[in-house]
């Protein structure tokens, strides 16, 4: 029996981005980005059809577990510090969330995690996607197609696995999305994500982005100011070189590398790599299946 | 590592909103919710059998059970038919007496009895009540201004004791109470630093009185003062309307947010008690906090300038250790009953 191959697949406003990954070995044995016409969040089926024809075209083993990544900007996407008095860590979230959001809880579907546990609960994060959309991901038709998602997952947490996989969490660690429609922000050591910060999509400039990391980075003076740069502008040479050169500018300097490589991780060989910053979603969603 | 659990069939039915708050108790037992449970069935019953006897005192036993309850069982409870003649006959006498008090009330020639309603009518003048009458005073306010007010009074105390308080006073007990009330048991450093400290209070406080002062080895004087500050005056402030329910939340993370803004961390804030009371409800918030004075005063100004529905309608501040304070802060809200 072979070792269990996962595929990744992260949803993007008009693209996905596929991984295939082996995660019990670490090893990433293919990664792809894929044009779609259409968005996947929206119509799962589109998902479906496009993976279905990329493995067949690619000529790729079979797939025993599919785990989807969906963008930040499709949930709601939280970090609720837990009062002590709080008794039921989970309950208290559910009344956080329900009062931040304009509609009725029982619309949404929670994915909650506690830090440092969930006994003694300090802090949470917690993203809430609408059910309509997860029942659509839970669908027979996409059942029958054999890509129905075991684990869905927002991106950010996706990403915050494969840091925590690769390089670990001891000090504090920044990495930045930045996708076409929606850039994210997130600080976080081994006690768990710390802080977060999003922009959407209408504000997205250097300026903005480089705003957003201040603010973060003001929260934790002493931390070395070093981030990870991943997500679909990462393709555009031209604004993450401008992006690295302003935040080396700053009054106080930024050091932004895009992420490119991910240690303890293997790669296959022969195959091309080189969009592995756009694909890193993909990637870290396909190691909760372990 | 983050596990996602959105997949999985378990969260799919939508949890309570129950906010369960530690309760202080040390008892971990397990089975208290059976026990509860057991309790909560017995009382039902015991219930429901003070019910049925109290029926069965009134009316008697329904003819289908009169020749079926035994003689002596129903002479024991009381049922029998004489003593259910007796109940009746003193039920009727009992019904007559309101009308030995309308004779009485005959004598006073202002309310006529037995009048057509039009004459009725005519006698009842709410003008003599309500005449050229402002609605100054905060008991005469409708509920939802009151909040507007205790926001600009607690704003009041605390400044007013800010700037009345000179070097040589500390605080044993410092609270306020909606609508203008303030008591504090304080210490000052000598007799000298007490009568300045009262000078400057008298030249700010509406009402003022001092007690119990006990002068101490070392020289230290402890004594209570008590009264009112300043009134703030309606006609400035802005009304405020009663919240509706599905606002009522907002209101909450809107005060915690703002108490945030101002380096007060308040806890207690997932435990609202809510009071239906006729057409309106009451949002009682018991908060917590160990924010020092400064804070607690940036707060008070930051709250009276918001539009935040919340008022505050007690404080109560003690010091918890060297340097440090601790605070407990009622707040209360109005809201629409639907």
């Amino acid at each position: 029996m072979g070792v269990q191959k996962v595929l990744g697949v992260e949803i993007g406003q008009n693209e996905l981005k596929v991984a295939l990954v082996e995660p019990k070995r670490s090893k990433i044995i293919k990664i792809d980005t894929i044009p779609t016409s259409g968005n996947s969040m929206l119509d799962p089926t589109i998902y479906a059809s496009v993976v279905s024809s990329w493995i067949s075209s690619k000529v790729l083993p079979k797939v025993e577990l599919v785990a989807v990544a969906f963008p930040a900007n499709n949930c709601i996407l939280r970090s609720i510090v837990i009062p002590k008095e709080a008794e039921d860590a989970e309950s208290y979230v559910d009344w956080e969330f329900a009062s931040a959001i304009n509609s009725s809880l029982s619309n949404y579907k929670l994915d909650t995690f506690f830090f440092p546990n969930q006994k003694k609960a300090e802090r949470a994060v917690v993203s809430g996607l609408r059910r309509d959309i997860v029942d659509s991901f839970c669908s027979e038709e996409l059942e029958k197609s054999g890509f129905m998602p075991s684990n869905l997952m927002v991106d950010t947490f996706a990403l915050f696995n494969l840091l925590e996989c690769s390089e670990g969490l001891r000090g504090m660690k920044c990495v930045l999305k930045a996708d076409e429609k929606f850039v994210s922000a997130f600080w976080a050591d081994e006690k768990g994500p710390l802080a977060l910060r999003v922009l959407p999509a209408d504000c997205i400039s250097k300026k903005a982005i480089l705003n957003i990391l201040e603010s973060g980075f003001s929260e934790f003076p002493k931390m070395k100011r070093v981030v990870k740069l991943c997500g679909e502008l990462t393709a555009n040479a031209e604004f993450t070189a401008e992006l690295i050169a302003s935040a080396k500018n700053l009054r106080e300097t930024l050091e932004i590398s895009p992420w490119s490589t991910i240690s303890k991780f293997s790669l296959e060989k022969g195959e091309e790599f080189s969009k592995l910053p756009q694909c890193l979603g993909a990637v870290g969603v396909t190691l909760s299946c372990v | 590592m983050i596990k996602s659990k959105m997949m999985s069939p378990k969260s799919s039915k939508p949890r309570g909103l129950d906010i369960r708050v530690k309760s202080g108790s040390k008892d971990g037992t397990s089975n208290k919710g059976g026990k509860g449970k057991a309790l909560n069935s017995l009382f039902y019953i015991f219930v429901a059998a003070v019910a049925i006897l109290v029926c069965l005192e009134f009316f008697g036993p329904p003819g289908l059970l009169r020749n079926i309850v035994p003689r002596p069982v129903a002479e024991m409870l009381g049922l029998s038919e004489a003593s259910s003649a007796i109940a009746t006959a003193q039920t009727s006498r009992e019904a007559a007496s309101p009308r030995l008090t309308a004779q009485a009330r005959s004598d006073d020639p202002s309310i006529p009895i037995n009048s057509s309603v039009e004459e009725v009518v005519k006698t009842v003048r709410p003008e003599i009540f309500f005449r050229n009458k402002i609605a100054s005073e905060y008991n005469e306010q409708p509920i939802s201004n009151r909040t507007a007010y205790q926001k600009q009074a607690f704003h009041v105390m605390l400044s007013t004791f800010y700037n009345a308080t000179p070097d040589g006073i500390g605080y044993l007990d410092l609270a306020y109470q909606a609508p203008n009330f303030f008591f504090a048991r304080a210490i000052a450093l000598d007799s000298r630093t007490r009568t300045t400290y009262m000078d400057n209070l008298k030249s700010r406080v509406v009402d003022l009185a001092m007690t119990d002062s006990v002068t101490g080895r070392d020289g230290n004087v402890e004594f209570t003062v008590f009264g009112g500050v300043q009134r703030p005056n309606f006609e400035e402030l802005k009304p405020v309307s009663l919240v509706q329910p599905s606002k009522i939340n907002s209101e909450i993370i809107a005060l915690r947010n703002l108490a945030a803004l101002n380096q007060v961390r308040l806890t207690g804030l997932e435990k609202p008690v809510e009071e239906k009371i006729g057409s309106y409800r009451r949002i009682v918030l018991n908060t917590s906090t160990d924010a020092d004075y400064p804070a607690l005063l940036n707060f008070a100004y930051a709250l009276q300038k918001s539009d935040i529905a919340f008022g505050v309608q007690r404080f109560l501040s003690r010091p918890a250790g060297p340097e440090k304070m601790q605070s407990a802060l009622e707040f209360v809200l109005y809201a629409s009953a639907k």
